[in-house]
């Protein structure tokens, strides 16, 4: 039963002027729930713009998104931004940056602050929660931008190169990080990435998107042992993974 | 704390030496300035006149502040009255607020008014463009959170638009202070006052009572000290999170 289904999404920018750029042109995608698609493609072959649209943020000509076959406007999405930090309210305290999001209308402020207390402590996750963001970390910055999505159980998950500025080391982190919580949350997540270390380590699938207008260049399953461990990355099967994605990826960027 | 105290001393021996090099009308020693002070302080119209100076730049700074910050809010959230006002704003803002004074003095006579007013004019001006600043710079990632999740617009305004232009905002009141200050005294001189600490300076002068015009430079450089200081410190209080890389 799938998800998410993109049906012959259209979408152009400056429609309206001389030269009008066709991104989408009769896009379609399906996406299998509570699974996480990675999505890799070279700048500009339309992997924002199709974040931007899932999310509700821009408008499309034609086609249609359905999420568990409603409109994506009336389902709850979450979005993890590649600035993690500069998403996050550096004058609320932690706890705040969780609440004011907090899809829980019904509870007043401080029901609220228990609630998010308990739904971390029910899954193991440790966060100072009276401080502010610029006091923490950057791996707890990190945790409480994932914390915030996972915590509102949204139906589908964008992240846009959510570790794109990391250290390499941080990242192999992180990316732990995010599966752990995946794992204790599932969900759809939709990862847009230009690594594809990255989106086979992390991913049940990698589509990998190119031209424009944006085509598939190819859809591959990741059958990969979980949870994933920076050990993985040295294993044949992750190598015969990587090479395939690679290569739809080079078949995508033919003049590189 | 020890060579903060160093300095200090550095400061009056260099006084003390140059005051012995030169007339002493023109630079009394240190001694005898602060023996002054200790003559005026025991005036009640001395305490009238730091408070006076005081109350004006105060009060003439929160008004132009309020005045600076709603004008600023306009002009950063509507593009096209932004671009209408901007060359307007921008020239009125080089004219000295100090070559304004004679027109103040027709406007609002010589009274307290006018002296309020021209403090509020020079903070408003400063405090305006630093607002638009604010507004022109709040993150697009921020403003983004709050579509995503669907902000109504005043949560959209108190939890991130405000926020995001107060440090902005805070900085202008900052550099206001010094300048409400520096035109509040300028008119104290020249604007027909009975009082305040303008008032003393130049009335002191004018009968060459150089340590007073000297104990009066001296306590404008505290007050003006003291209101930065303190408006560090309610910086340092209310936006605490601001520079710490985010």
């Amino acid at each position: 039963m799938p998800n998410l289904t993109i049906t012959n999404l259209t979408k152009t920018y400056n429609a309206q002027s001389k030269n009008p750029q066709l991104v989408f042109d009769n896009f379609s995608l399906e996406i299998k729930s509570n699974i996480i698609v990675a999505v890799v493609g070279a700048n500009g072959c339309g992997k924002t713009t199709l974040l931007n649209c899932l999310a509700g943020l821009i408008p499309f000509e034609l086609g249609g998104i359905k999420i568990n076959d409603k409109d994506n406007h009336n389902i709850k999405i979450g979005f993890v931004f590649q600035n993690y930090r500069e998403s996050l309210l550096p004058w609320l305290k932690n706890i705040d940056n969780v609440a004011c999001t907090l899809e829980q209308p019904t509870l007043s402020k401080l029901e609220k602050h228990v609630y998010i207390k308990n739904w971390a402590a029910k899954r193991n996750i440790v966060l100072p929660w009276s401080s502010y963001p610029y006091q923490c970390s950057g791996g707890q910055q990190q945790l409480l931008a994932l914390v915030r999505e996972f915590i509102n159980r949204p139906k589908l998950l964008l992240m846009d190169e959510p570790f794109t500025a990391l250290d390499y080391e941080k990242r192999l982190a992180w990316r732990q990080q995010l599966e752990l919580l995946w794992q204790k949350c599932p969900t759809t997540i939709i990862l847009v990435s230009h690594d594809i270390e990255e989106a086979v380590y992390l991913a049940d699938e990698v589509v990998v998107l190119g031209n424009k207008p944006t085509q598939i260049f190819g859809r591959h399953l990741i059958n990969l042992p979980r949870p994933r461990t920076p050990d993985l990355l040295q294993s044949e099967m992750f190598f015969k993974c990587h090479r395939s994605v690679l290569q739809s990826f080079l078949q995508a960027n033919p003049t590189l | 704390m020890r060579l903060y105290i160093l300095g200090i001393i550095i400061v009056f021996v260099i006084w003390e030496l140059l005051s012995l090099s030169v007339n002493r009308i023109f630079l009394p020693s240190p001694w005898a300035v602060i023996n002054n002070l200790i003559v005026l302080a025991q005036t009640p119209g001395l305490y009238v006149d730091i408070w006076v100076t005081f109350e004006r730049t105060i009060v003439g700074l929160s008004f132009g502040t309020v005045a600076g910050v709603v004008a600023g809010t306009l002009l950063g959230s509507f593009r096209a009255l932004y671009q209408t006002m901007r060359l307007p704003v921008d020239f009125i803002r080089s004219i000295p607020a100090t070559a304004l004074f004679p027109l103040f003095i027709v406007l609002f006579g010589l009274g307290d008014t006018v002296k309020i007013f021209v403090a509020a004019w020079a903070a408003c001006l400063i405090v305006l463009v630093n607002t638009l600043y604010g507004f022109q710079n709040i993150s697009q990632t921020r403003l983004l959170v709050g579509k995503l999740k669907k902000f109504s617009f005043r949560k959209t305004v108190c939890l991130i638009i405000l926020p995001s232009a107060l440090p902005y905002i805070a900085a202008g009141i900052r550099v206001s202070l010094s300048f409400s200050l520096i035109v509040e005294l300028v008119a104290e001189m020249f604007l027909g006052s009975q009082n305040g600490l303008g008032h003393r300076i130049f009335a002191a002068s004018s009968v060459l009572a150089m340590e007073e015009v000297y104990v009066g430079i001296l306590l404008i450089g505290i007050l003006g000290y003291v209101l930065n200081s303190l408006m560090l410190l309610i910086e340092h209080k209310i936006i605490h999170w601001s520079g710490k890389g985010s």
